[in-house]
C-alpha cells in the first residue's frame, strides 16, 4: 500500500446534488429540459440557451467509449494497477471519466462499445460511480 | 494582418538544468529573444507568458502597457502571438515580449500544484487515478484509432518518423531512430500509450518579440516571419465531454479561422508543427486543420509523406515527443517554425514559405492555431 490516501471530491455549491446522490447509491445527470442534453456537472444555461436544467437520474447503463490501462499510476494508486480508465457513454449521451471494474485489465476482455452497467466503489464514505461488464439479458 | 515576428530563440539548456529557475528561464528565453531580434528590453511595452508575465517584465527592466497571462495550458504562447497581434494593431503596445520558461524535470522554483478535491478534475477524474497528463490527453485515443480502422501500430508510425527528423537535430533530446516493433514493445505507462509515443520531460525556455512592419527596422524585417492567420477556441473542461476530437473540437476551429484570416489553401502550407504531448495529437491535429481526411493522417504518416522528403513535414525538430517538451511545448513548435521559415533550422526543409502551427492545452480541451509565413 502506498503510504498517500487516495483523493477524493469535494463538492461545491453547483456539484453538491451529484454527491448526495451518489451517498444513495442514484447517479445523476444536469440535464436540459429545452433540448434534452446532459452533462455530468452542472452548467448555468445550456449550449441551446435554456436556463431549465434539472438533475435528472441515469438508468445507470451505458457502453465503453474509449480508454486505457494504466500501468504506471500516480503513487497513490499504485496499489490498484493496471487498472482500466475508461470513458463512458451513458444511455442519456453523457460521457463520464470513470473504472471498468470485474474484468482483466487487458484489451481483448475490453472491446469498445461494449455494454456496461452501474457499480459503486467506496472510497472513505464516499460513493464512486464505476462501470462493469452488463450481465448478459435475462440473467 | 500586420504581425511579424523579429525575435525567436530558446534557452542555451534544454534538457536538464537545475542550477535555473523558472523565472531564470522565462528570463534567459526573454533576453535571448530580445538579442535575437536586435532589441534592449527598454524598446519593448508589452509582455505575454503563461508563467507570471509581470513578474518576467520586473526582471528584465521592462514597464509594460499591455500583460497578457493567458493560460490554458500548452498551446498559452499560441494565444500570447495572436493577442499580441491584435493589442498591435489596436495600439496598446508596439513590441511585446512573450516568454516561457518552465523547469518540468529539476522542478527548480516551481509553483506547487497540491490537489484541488473541489475542482472539476479534483472531482470527477482524479479519484479514478486520471492525473498524470498520460491518463487524461490519451483517453479518446483509442476511440479515434477504433473508429478508423486503426491500431496502436498507427501511433508507433508517429514516434518513427519524428525519429527521422529528430535523429537530424542535435538538440533533440531522444535521437535514436526507431522500427515500429520497437515502439510497441517498450513498456506502456497507459496502454496503448508506451514511452516513446509519450512526450519528454524537460527544463527549458523560450522567447518571442511580435511587433508590425511599422515599427520594425530593416534588419528586422530582413529574418521577419508574418502572423498570416490565428485562431483559438476551448472545449467542455474534462476530456471526456469533448463531443469529437476531429469534428467539432477547439483544435478543428481555431484551424478554420487562422485559415479564413490568412487567407490561403490548406494545399498552400509546405510546413506544419501539431503539439504532440502524446503520439495520437499529431494525427488528429492534421485532420482538424484540413491537411488530411479524418481518419487517413495515418495513411499519409506510414506512406512518409511527413518525414523527411514527405510532401507535408511534419515536427522537423522531432516535437515534444524526441525534441524537448518541458510541459507547456507551444512555444517549441513555434520556434521550429519561425526557424524552418528563416531557413535557419537543424533539419532544414528545402524552400519551405509557409507553416502552420497547432497547439493543445488544457488536456486536450484548449486549442490555438498560428498560420505563418515568410515572403
Amino acid at each position: 500500500m502506498s503510504g498517500e490516501p487516495k483523493p477524493v471530491p469535494r463538492p461545491t455549491p453547483e456539484t453538491r446534488p451529484y454527491w448526495e446522490a451518489t451517498q444513495r447509491r442514484e447517479l445523476v445527470h444536469h440535464r436540459c429540459d429545452g433540448c434534452g442534453a446532459g452533462t455530468q456537472h452542472p452548467r448555468a444555461i445550456c449550449a441551446c440557451g435554456s436556463t431549465d436544467l434539472t438533475w435528472t437520474s441515469c438508468t445507470g447503463r451505458g457502453r465503453l467509449f474509449s480508454y486505457v490501462v494504466v500501468h504506471r499510476p500516480e503513487p497513490a494508486f499504485a496499489d490498484e494497477a493496471p487498472f482500466v480508465l475508461a470513458i463512458v457513454e451513458l444511455e442519456e449521451g453523457v460521457r463520464m471519466t470513470t473504472r471498468i471494474v470485474d474484468v482483466p485489465a487487458d484489451p481483448a476482455a475490453l472491446p469498445l462499445d461494449m455494454d456496461v452497467e452501474l457499480r459503486w466503489l467506496e472510497r472513505g464514505d464516499v460513493n464512486l460511480p464505476v462501470f462493469a461488464p452488463a450481465a448478459p439479458e435475462g440473467t | 494582418m500586420d504581425a511579424i515576428i523579429i525575435g525567436a530563440a530558446e534557452t542555451d539548456v534544454l534538457g536538464r538544468n537545475p542550477d535555473q529557475s523558472v523565472l531564470g528561464l522565462n528570463v534567459e528565453g526573454g533576453l535571448r529573444a530580445l538579442a535575437d531580434a536586435g532589441l534592449e528590453p527598454g524598446q519593448i511595452d508589452g509582455v505575454a507568458g503563461a508563467y507570471s508575465p509581470h513578474g518576467v517584465a520586473h526582471a528584465l527592466g521592462i514597464t509594460p502597457r499591455w500583460v497578457d497571462s493567458t493560460n490554458v495550458g500548452g498551446c498559452s504562447f499560441l494565444m500570447h502571438v495572436r493577442h499580441a497581434a491584435a493589442a498591435i494593431a489596436a495600439g496598446h503596445a508596439t513590441r511585446v515580449l512573450v516568454t516561457h520558461g518552465e523547469s518540468g524535470r529539476s522542478r527548480a522554483g516551481t509553483v506547487p500544484r497540491p490537489r484541488d478535491p473541489q475542482s472539476w478534475t479534483g472531482q470527477f477524474e482524479e479519484p479514478y487515478g486520471a492525473k498524470p497528463p498520460y491518463t487524461r490527453f490519451t483517453l479518446p485515443a483509442l476511440r479515434y484509432l477504433h473508429d478508423n480502422g486503426l491500431d496502436e501500430t498507427a501511433l508507433a508510425q508517429v514516434v518513427v518518423a519524428q525519429r527521422r527528423w529528430s535523429s537530424r537535430v542535435p538538440r533533440a533530446g531522444r535521437r535514436d531512430l526507431m522500427t515500429i516493433d520497437e515502439v510497441l514493445a517498450a513498456p506502456a505507462l497507459a496502454w496503448p500509450f508506451t514511452v516513446p509515443m509519450i512526450c519528454m520531460l524537460t527544463d527549458g525556455g523560450g522567447g518571442l518579440v511580435v511587433t508590425a512592419s511599422e515599427h520594425a527596422t530593416a534588419e528586422q524585417l530582413r529574418r521577419s516571419v508574418k502572423v498570416l492567420g490565428t485562431g483559438e477556441s476551448s472545449d467542455p473542461l474534462l476530456v471526456a465531454q469533448v463531443p469529437d476530437p476531429v469534428g467539432d473540437s477547439a483544435a478543428r476551429r481555431a484551424a478554420d479561422d487562422a485559415f479564413a484570416e490568412a487567407r490561403i489553401g490548406r494545399s498552400e502550407i509546405g510546413h506544419v508543427m501539431v503539439y504532440d504531448a502524446f503520439a495520437h495529437l499529431p494525427l488528429i491535429g492534421l485532420e482538424c486543420l484540413g491537411l488530411a481526411p479524418v481518419g487517413k493522417a495515418a495513411e499519409l504518416v506510414a506512406a512518409g509523406e511527413t518525414s523527411p522528403g514527405g510532401s507535408l513535414p511534419l515536427n522537423t525538430n522531432g516535437g515534444g515527443l524526441a525534441y524537448t517538451h518541458t510541459g507547456m511545448y507551444g512555444m517549441f513548435a513555434i520556434q521550429e517554425a519561425v526557424r524552418q521559415l528563416r531557413h535557419e533550422a537543424a533539419a532544414q526543409v528545402p524552400d519551405v514559405s509557409t507553416s502552420a502551427v497547432l497547439g493543445y492545452g488544457g488536456m486536450f480541451t484548449a486549442s490555438s492555431v498560428l498560420i505563418l509565413a515568410r515572403d
